[in-house]
């Protein structure tokens, strides 16, 4: 059997008192024998201890004091730590403060990428700041902090409210430092008076983010007799014991933030002390007679160890916020708002300048989406909900730049808030680039929605096609597609597109209808390179090809006019529509009730929603691009998920996956003339059938001759 | 059987090395002293070492022992927290970090000498089981040696921890080695008594709980059941027991009242006593100017702790100590043989 080396530390341990102990550990293929002492504050007995193991030890780690203390580039040596490190010649010294520092940062990293907003606005209570690494970026991500450095330290309750409060007190305090920790506390008691805990306890109360350390965190609660305090709190610690972070869970806290990271490698310690795992990676270092330096070499062992941040547990509970910006879509909807309601009432005239005057006004914050909660993990999302006072027509007549600068803007009033992300509505995103300037001007990724509107537009369609059955009957052809014809009007826009482009997966005959040739042939090819066996036309008009459609998406901006003669439509075919404003209105839909007209991009967030304002919809369905916004957060994908005119499919399924994942549902499905009910689709069905019965397609247009004019004589 | 033991040359430790020398079951006698003395008895052998020292721990490791007495520990009140830390709770690391490597070929037991006094401030009783939680810190010779004891006990070696009374002079002179305990009142007394203003004296405040018990114990019972202890850990005289820790003292000794009294009517006999059971530790710290008695010796004589000894008496019934009463006049006799009668330790 082939030695096992050995090594052995002594660890000095001077935030707990307690029975001394040895213990035999492997790391790393090596043995290493700990000598464990337990001595609470007392350099006397630690500078005993030291002399004695010095030379008889491969290593020295001091647990609960640091080489230096202080915070961003402002700092004092440790006077303990001078003292004991010149007690010793012979042996390696260890503390924590590297690896401690790296872990904390390492894991802040992580947290604050995943959750942005966590601090924001927060109230942080930093048990020892001093010591932690991580002060100055907590503040740079937007809490307001609070040191108990002070208190710890003299007992005075005077709370250090910045980095440069903490700077000073350390500067100031060094000496006393020395003065006041050198001498050996004869009680535990003393260490911390009852008026102290009484004061601390009342600040952790106060606080919405506790940062403290496992060992603090021990003696708080031996002294305080539980950890009720943390009840509603984020607690972020260096490590925990699990039987302590079971305690902290039964306390109540919020969420539970542990920096070392859980890691088969780092079980064998039997107690989390950062400057022992200084000291046993350092022997590893040496025993391998490693040329990298000590850091080179922790980074070398994380990767090869494959060691990584702590996964954090579900911050159920724990809000994010996004935005979402919407704008009126008739000029009825801007007397809506209070105070101009008597605007409905004047002249036209006087209506006409108003609304041209609001619509040069920046967005307001309207009000706002609560209550949305992940059937998956509990994430609670709020959407602030922001209004352009600009109908459409006005947004489209504005200069581009000018719409840019008012989105951005608006991106910038929801970031202060704390939005992690906005979305863009309606015309917002029609403007321009979708999205694209917006996103790089905004504080806060920007997203306008269309893989959302684009994937619920198909859900809804699917879903009526099922329930009415249109195309059904005529079986399949012999690649699985459903006999069917489907049109989608508008197929060169955003949702257009994808939606052709989803609709050719399933039908065999698909007529694409725009304005533009040049981009139909463009889409055409696209299609038949994607499905071979489809059938597909172009027109930029939709009408001669209604008689025998099945289905009509329409997802145009038209503003004028009617882009489709109801009349005739094939009896008991279905028109998905997506614009906004409709394309077909309710008294083009009434004229044909045998024709199934549904909007499209509703959605029912998961959660008790509520909404605080009206954004045109019956309350709480949402628009699906204001849903996309709200999932997106949800996920923690703070992203520009959808910009362009340009939707990729992989996206429009991704949030479809996304929104199912989180228990999104497709609302109840709105017609132009409110809910579609069960009975009325059973009297469509009942009247299209009858119809179909006379039904005569329309003659057909005669065929160009191709024979050439007789030459004139 | 070859034997290891600390704190041979000291007042508990030579009462125990003269059982180990007469027992012709123990051929070789391992003694550990920082000096080089010498022992008569060819089995015996010096080790100079310094326990504190993580050398010993190598060196003692490499031996076959069969069992390991450790009776070596600082014992005095007035020394430092560190000095004590060192001998009572690094030795006896090293004692148990070299016993565990000899485990890992073979049974080596320890018998471990504790101490009553880590009952202090443990909320009013001790009973024969593992320490809970450690004594304040206050007392560092209550909390060293707690540790010291609870790392033993938490060792994974065989064991038994026998925690002794306040160690006195034996049962047959009263012969004692140094003024500890009682010895430091007594002496008072006797130089009080010695002052024909102090013979006045009509009053007598004591600091301490006239109820509190003082687990008076004879050293010669005391090293008889360390030395019994050893033979059982051997399994000499039965079978190998569990491990267990034992108070090796009688729980009913002599009440602070009453040994007081009798100490008392023997040199200050016109001195009425009365008790302050609560005296401020400054007050405590105040009156060894005046007295030069220890504080600990009355924040121990303070404490009304139920001690338990039931499991030893039971186990060692040949060595159970017996009540103060029976053997005071012994006591009281030693005493004045050594102050009074020139010949002070």
């Amino acid at each position: 059997m082939s030695e096992i080396p050995e090594k052995s530390i002594l660890l000095i341990d001077f935030l707990r008192e307690g029975a001394a102990s040895e213990q035999v550990i492997e790391f790393e293929g090596v043995r290493f024998r700990i000598h464990q002492h337990r001595i609470g504050w007392d350099l006397d007995t630690a500078e005993v201890l030291m002399r004695e193991h010095d030379g008889k030890v491969h290593g020295i780690a001091l647990s609960g004091i640091q080489k230096r203390a202080g915070a961003n580039g402002v700092y004092v040596s440790h006077p303990g730590y001078q003292r004991l490190a010149r007690a010793i010649t012979k042996t390696p010294l260890y503390t924590a403060d590297e690896v401690r520092s790296f872990f904390a940062e390492w894991t802040l990293q992580r947290l604050i990428r995943e959750q942005p907003q966590l601090f924001l606005g927060k109230k942080t209570l930093f048990h020892c700041a001093s010591y932690s690494a991580i002060l100055p970026r907590v503040v740079e991500a937007g809490s307001e902090v609070l040191c108990a450095d002070a208190l710890l330290l003299t007992g005075l309750p005077i709370p250090l409210k910045s980095v440069r409060a903490v700077q000073r007190f350390v500067q100031a305090t060094s000496w006393a430092q020395a003065a006041l920790k050198l001498s050996r506390r004869d009680s535990d008691k003393r260490m911390f008076p009852k008026k102290v805990q009484r004061q601390l306890s009342k600040w952790v109360s106060d606080c919405d983010i506790f940062v403290t350390f496992g060992s603090l965190l021990d003696q708080m609660e031996s002294q305080m007799g539980s950890l009720d305090a943390l009840k509603d709190k984020i607690v972020l610690t260096d490590y925990l014991s699990p039987e302590a972070a079971k305690r902290i869970e039964a306390a109540g806290a919020r969420q539970v933030v542990e920096f070392t990271p859980k890691h088969s490698a780092l079980d064998t310690i039997p107690t989390r002390h950062f400057s022992l795992l200084t000291a046993l990676l350092d022997q590893i270092r040496i025993d391998e007679n490693s040329d990298a330096t000590f850091n080179e070499f922790v980074l070398q062992w994380i990767q090869h160890q494959e060691v990584k941040p702590n996964r954090f547990k579900s911050t159920a509970g724990i809000e994010r916020r996004c935005a979402f910006i919407i704008h009126a879509l008739t000029q009825n909807d801007l007397w809506k708002a209070p105070g101009l309601g008597l605007m409905k009432s004047v002249h036209p005239k006087i209506r006409d300048l108003t609304s041209a005057g609001l619509a040069r006004l920046p967005a307001f914050y309207y009000g706002a989406l609560k209550g949305a909660v992940s059937k998956e993990t509990g994430q609670q999302v709020v959407c602030d909900i922001y209004a352009l006072p600009a109908t459409p027509r006005q947004l489209i007549s504005m200069d581009e730049a000018f719409v840019y600068k008012r989105l951005v803007q608006t991106a910038e009033l929801a970031a202060k808030r704390g939005a992690a992300m906005i979305g863009l509505g309606a015309y917002t995103k029609v403007i321009g680039d979708a999205g694209l300037t917006v996103s790089k001007r905004s504080p806060i990724p920007v997203t306008n929605g269309n893989s959302y509107s684009a994937s619920t537009t198909l859900w809804a369609a699917h879903a009526m096609v099922k329930k009415i059955g249109a195309g059904s009957g005529r079986g399949r052809t012999t690649d699985g597609r459903v006999k069917a014809k489907a049109m989608v009007i508008g197929a060169t826009g955003s949702i257009g597109r994808v939606s052709s482009l989803l609709v050719s997966l399933v039908v065999d005959e698909l007529v694409l209808v725009a304005t533009r040739p040049d981009r139909l042939l463009d889409l055409k090819q696209e299609i038949e390179d994607l499905s071979p066996t489809i059938q597909v036309k172009v027109t930029t008009n939709p009408n001669p090809e209604l008689h025998d459609t099945d289905l009509i998406v329409t997802a145009t901006s038209n503003q004028h006019g009617s882009i489709l003669d109801i009349m005739k439509v094939k009896p008991g075919a279905v028109i998905c529509d997506c614009s906004r404003p409709l394309d077909i209105g309710p008294e083009e839909a009434a004229k044909r009730p045998d024709v199934l007209v549904i909007e499209s991009g509703e959605v029912k967030l998961p959660g008790d929603v509520s909404i605080s304002c009206d954004i045109g919809l019956p309350k709480p369905t949402v628009y699906a691009c204001l849903a996309e916004t709200v999932l997106l957060t949800m996920e923690g994908r703070y992203e520009g998920f959808s910009l362009s005119k340009q939707l990729s499919m992989e996206k429009v399924k991704e949030i479809y996956r996304i929104g199912n994942k989180h228990g999104a549902e497709l609302a109840e499905i709105q017609g132009p003339n409110g809910l579609i009910t069960d009975e009325q689709i059973q009297q469509c069905m009942t009247l299209a059938r009858e119809n179909l019965k006379s039904w005569k397609s329309p003659e057909q247009p005669r065929k160009r001759s191709t024979a050439k004019s007789l030459p004139r004589t | 059987m070859k034997v290891l033991i600390t704190g041979a040359t000291g007042f508990l430790g030579k009462q125990v090395l003269r059982h180990l020398v007469a027992d012709a079951d123990i051929t070789q006698i391992d003694v550990i002293s920082r000096k080089k003395s010498t022992h008569p008895a060819p089995k015996v052998r010096v080790l100079q070492q310094n326990l504190a020292d993580l050398t010993a721990v190598e060196r003692l490791s490499r031996e076959d022992y069969d069992a390991a007495l450790h009776l070596a520990g600082l014992y005095d009140f007035e020394a430092k927290f560190p000095e004590n830390y060192r001998e009572n709770v690094l030795a006896t690391l090293n004692v148990i970090s070299a016993l565990k490597r000899i485990n890992q070929k073979r049974r080596a037991p320890l018998i471990h000498a504790s101490t009553y006094a880590v009952g202090y401030g443990n909320g009013g009783e001790l009973s024969e089981a593992p320490l809970a939680h450690l004594p304040p810190k206050d007392i560092p010779y209550s909390y060293c040696k707690a540790a010291g004891e609870k790392a033993v006990t938490s060792s994974g070696i065989p064991h038994t921890v026998l925690r002794p009374g306040v160690l006195v002079g034996d049962s047959i002179r009263g012969d004692f080695d140094k003024t500890d305990g009682p010895y430091y009142f007594m002496k008072w007394l006797a130089r009080t008594a010695a002052h024909a203003v102090g013979r006045r004296l009509p009053v007598l405040p004591v600091p301490g709980h006239p109820d509190a018990i003082l687990p008076l114990v004879p050293v010669d019972f005391a090293a008889k059941g360390f030395y019994l202890a050893l033979r059982t850990q051997l399994g000499l005289d039965g079978p190998t027991p569990a491990d267990a820790v034992y108070g090796l003292f009688n729980s009913k000794s002599v009440t602070v009242q009453d040994f007081c009294r009798r100490a008392v009517s023997e040199l200050l006999p016109n001195a009425k006593i009365f008790y302050l059971p609560s005296l401020a530790r400054p007050l405590l710290r105040a009156q060894k100017i005046l007295t030069g008695i220890p504080e600990a010796t009355f924040r121990f004589a303070s404490e009304k702790t139920a001690l338990s000894s039931a499991l030893y008496t039971a186990a060692f019934p040949e060595c159970a100590v017996p009540e103060f009463e029976s053997f005071q006049e012994v006591f009281f006799k030693g005493f004045k043989r050594h102050y009074l009668g020139g010949t002070e330790p």
